[in-house]
């Protein structure tokens, strides 16, 4: 059953720590699809700032062929995008029987409707409290990482 | 009896027959026209029954009988000449000479005594046969200028008239040629009962062949009206309509509109006879028609309207047909014929002119429905167009806020991290702050958007309403304290959870907003039977009863509320309202000026149904 990640817990609760610990710090990415340049760069600079490697895409078809290399602990994905939209990208990503929790992250009301269809683990409503985006990724990103 | 003589017995009674029914008609309707007809055709019974009544009186063909029945038939050029003048215009030269011509042949009857000498009999015929020549064109004339029946009945009557003349000349030549008098005395019964023929068929058609006559100027109104009504203006329509009826007439049209407003039937045609608005309740024939509602004939609209005569004559207005226009109880208006002259033949126009005026009427009916019907939808288009704006403005406003408010966020998370940036806290906060308000604003949009548009989604759960409460009174950011809770029981429903979660937000907000700070917000949740119940009270500045029925309305404000003290742009409630009736319930306002407002929700658990 998929639950909408929003932590309700008071803000300042979650100010006073990184919910992300830095010493299980794990080697494999977390994958951003987005094509808002500023959203990519912000989530960046903030995901490795708590310790997580970040990966990026513009659109599903940079992301898929990223997939080639990488093999992210949980991807982040946009659903309305130019080139492969998210739909696209979910279809094909199956296709290539790839394995990784998918976190759909949109702007639209359907966020929802539109995570089930593609079969993600969960979704966030944009625009996303940055406590709340962290406690998703920690929540579901796959933690049994290969060691290096 | 011989072949010649039957022709002859049947043209006279044919003669005789027609001549019966227009002295009938002219004894009905003593208009000049129907008299001139009657004259006509009586001087022709008389000339053609003469010979055979003496003979069955026993009394001899004599000088004086003879006499008469030759200037009883001298008449008839003179007669038809006056007939024509009644329908067209006859120089008054021409009726003068065809006068004198008359008086002529009657004295050169009198005095020069049966048989004639050649020079009058050549006078006489010559005469004769040059006016009805005349009149049988003149009548050609007419019905070229006409159209429909009465181009049909009038192309009747000059064959009628040409075939006379004809006749005239043909038995004329017996008296000239005795080798041709056999064969001319035959031509000339025959072209006689031709032309009685075409005078039935002109004066009297049988009902049938009328129709058909009828048929092909209605069937071509009738095509032309059913795709009137997708003409661009009315007025076009109006123009076409009176074409139409105009050249099913041979005659002039026009239709007047009633105005409810101005009480009048409004002529867009100004064509001279008539104002452009005619008063409802007038001498106008027009308003008469209207006020009766029945279709009427004016042989002379000056005689009918006396107070109006000048302008009708100015206009070259005589004779008019008017039906009153009407769809059921609806009148629409009048549709008018007029001619300079008298149309041949009213009788079938009062029929074919409310033929008309009631096809006028669907056309024009279909044109109010199509009017209607666009205006609706055009209203629809600018409504969903504006919404249509306002959710892309909003949806491509998320985007930029997302990075504005994550940004900030992020910036909040490191000043508390980072003790040197400790004293830019306040700041950053008031950025987060004030980006949180910017995104729940456009969801605010959105949200209304959805709910005009009917398109609010309601993902229902099984949820407790009553820890909904108290989780909407934990999460609220300011002036928690100020919230009292009260639920007892389990409250399991069948709704949607962020949809109720929003509801409760929003009125506990608002109670937060418009009272002290120093009072409570009650905010209690109840089961009554299958409805849960959720009420939130606040002790605050309350709203006035004018504005009572109207709070739950978009961008609607009370009027006691200053705009620069308390923010916002009236969704609140809007969204709340709609959010109650997605889930088939309802909501509902009490208040008290200066003394706070309580807001109700009911709404039904069965995840079905509404409520009534």
């Amino acid at each position: 059953m998929l639950a909408p990640d929003h932590a309700r817990a008071s803000d300042h609760a979650a100010l006073s720590r990184s919910p992300v610990d830095d010493s299980v710090a794990d080697r494999r990415p977390i994958l951003v699809i987005d094509d808002d340049a500023e959203i990519l760069a912000m989530l960046r600079d903030f995901l490795e700032s708590e310790g997580l490697v970040v990966r990026t895409a513009a659109n599903g078809e940079e992301a898929l062929d990223l997939l080639w290399e990488v093999e992210p602990a949980l991807i982040l994905l946009d659903m309305r995008m130019p080139v492969l939209d998210g739909w696209g990208f979910a279809e094909r990503f199956r296709e290539r029987r790839l394995r990784c929790p998918i976190v759909v992250m949109t702007a639209a009301e359907s966020a929802r409707r539109w995570a089930e269809e593609i079969g993600a683990t969960a979704y966030i409503a944009k625009p996303f409290d940055v406590n709340e985006l962290l406690q998703t990724i920690e929540r579901h990103r796959q933690k049994d990482s290969k060691p290096n | 009896m011989t072949a010649l003589q039957l022709v002859q017995g049947i043209s006279n009674v044919l003669f005789v027959a027609i001549f019966v029914l227009v002295a009938i008609a002219a004894y009905r309707r003593r208009s000049r026209t129907a008299v001139d007809t009657a004259l006509f055709f009586g001087a022709l019974a008389l000339a053609v029954l003469e010979g055979p009544v003496l003979q069955l009186l026993g009394i001899p063909v004599n000088a004086v009988s003879t006499a008469v029945a030759a200037i009883l038939v001298m008449a008839l050029p003179y007669l038809m000449l006056r007939l024509l003048a009644d329908f067209a215009d006859v120089p008054l030269l021409v009726q003068a000479a065809t006068l004198g011509g008359f008086i002529a042949s009657v004295i050169v009857v009198i005095s020069g005594g049966i048989p004639l000498d050649p020079t009058a009999t050549l006078f006489l015929i010559g005469y004769f046969v040059v006016v009805s020549l005349w009149g049988a064109f003149g009548f050609i004339r007419l019905a070229r200028h006409s159209s429909g029946v009465t181009k049909r009945r009038t192309q009747a009557v000059a064959a009628g008239m040409g075939l006379l003349g004809v006749a005239v000349l043909v038995a004329a030549g017996s008296t000239l040629s005795s080798g041709l008098a056999a064969f001319s005395s035959g031509a000339s019964q025959v072209l006689a009962l031709l032309a009685a023929i075409s005078w039935v068929l002109g004066f009297a058609p049988p009902a049938q062949l009328r129709r058909s006559w009828q048929e092909p100027e209605l069937r071509a109104f009738l095509g032309r009206a059913s795709t009137l009504p997708r003409l661009p203006t009315t007025a076009a329509i109006l123009r076409q309509l009176e074409r139409g009826a105009g050249e099913s007439f041979g005659a002039r049209a026009a239709i007047g509109l009633y105005d409810p407003d101005a009480r009048a039937l409004r002529f867009d045609n100004a064509h001279g006879a008539l104002p452009a608005d005619v008063p409802e309740h007038s001498r106008f024939l027009a308003s008469r028609v209207f006020a009766s509602q029945r279709a009427e004939f004016f042989p002379d609209a000056a005689r009918a309207h006396p107070e109006h005569a000048d302008a009708y004559r100015a206009a070259h207005v005589g004779p008019v047909l008017i039906a009153p226009i009407t769809a059921g109880a609806r009148r629409i208006g009048v549709l008018e014929a007029f001619a300079a002259h008298q149309p041949v033949f009213s009788t079938d126009d009062l029929a074919l002119v409310q033929l008309l005026a009631d096809q006028a009427a669907v056309v024009l009916e279909s044109r109010t429905l199509i009017d209607e019907a666009a205006r609706v939808r055009a209203q629809e288009q600018a409504a969903k167009l504006k919404e249509d704006f306002v959710s892309a403005a909003a949806h491509d406003l998320k985007t930029p806020i997302t990075t504005l408010l994550g940004q900030a966020q992020i910036l909040e998370l490191r000043s508390a991290r980072e003790p040197g940036l400790a004293q830019h806290q306040p700041a950053i906060g008031r950025i987060v702050r004030e980006a949180r308000r910017l995104s729940a604003l456009v969801d605010d949009l959105l949200d209304a958007s959805r709910i005009e548009e009917g398109k609010l989604e309601v993902r229902r759960e099984p949820i407790d309403v009553g820890a909904v409460v108290r989780h909407v009174a934990e999460r609220t950011r300011h002036d928690k304290e100020r919230i009292v809770v009260e639920t007892r029981e389990q409250l399991t429903g069948s709704f949607d959870r962020r949809r109720i979660e929003q509801l409760v937000h929003n009125l506990v907000e608002n109670g937060l907003k418009y009272s002290e700070e120093d009072s409570q917000v009650e905010v209690r949740a109840w089961r009554e039977n299958a409805l849960i119940h959720i009420s939130v009270r606040d002790h605050g500045i309350g709203i006035p009863a004018t504005d009572l029925p109207l709070v739950f309305e978009r961008f609607h404000r009370a009027g006691n509320v200053d705009a620069r003290r308390y923010a916002g742009i009236g969704l609140g409630l809007y969204i709340c309202r709609g959010i109650a009736q997605e889930h088939g319930g309802r909501i509902w306002v009490e208040s008290t000026v200066g003394h706070g407002s309580t807001f109700h929700v009911v709404l039904p658990d069965t995840g079905e149904g509404k409520l009534n």
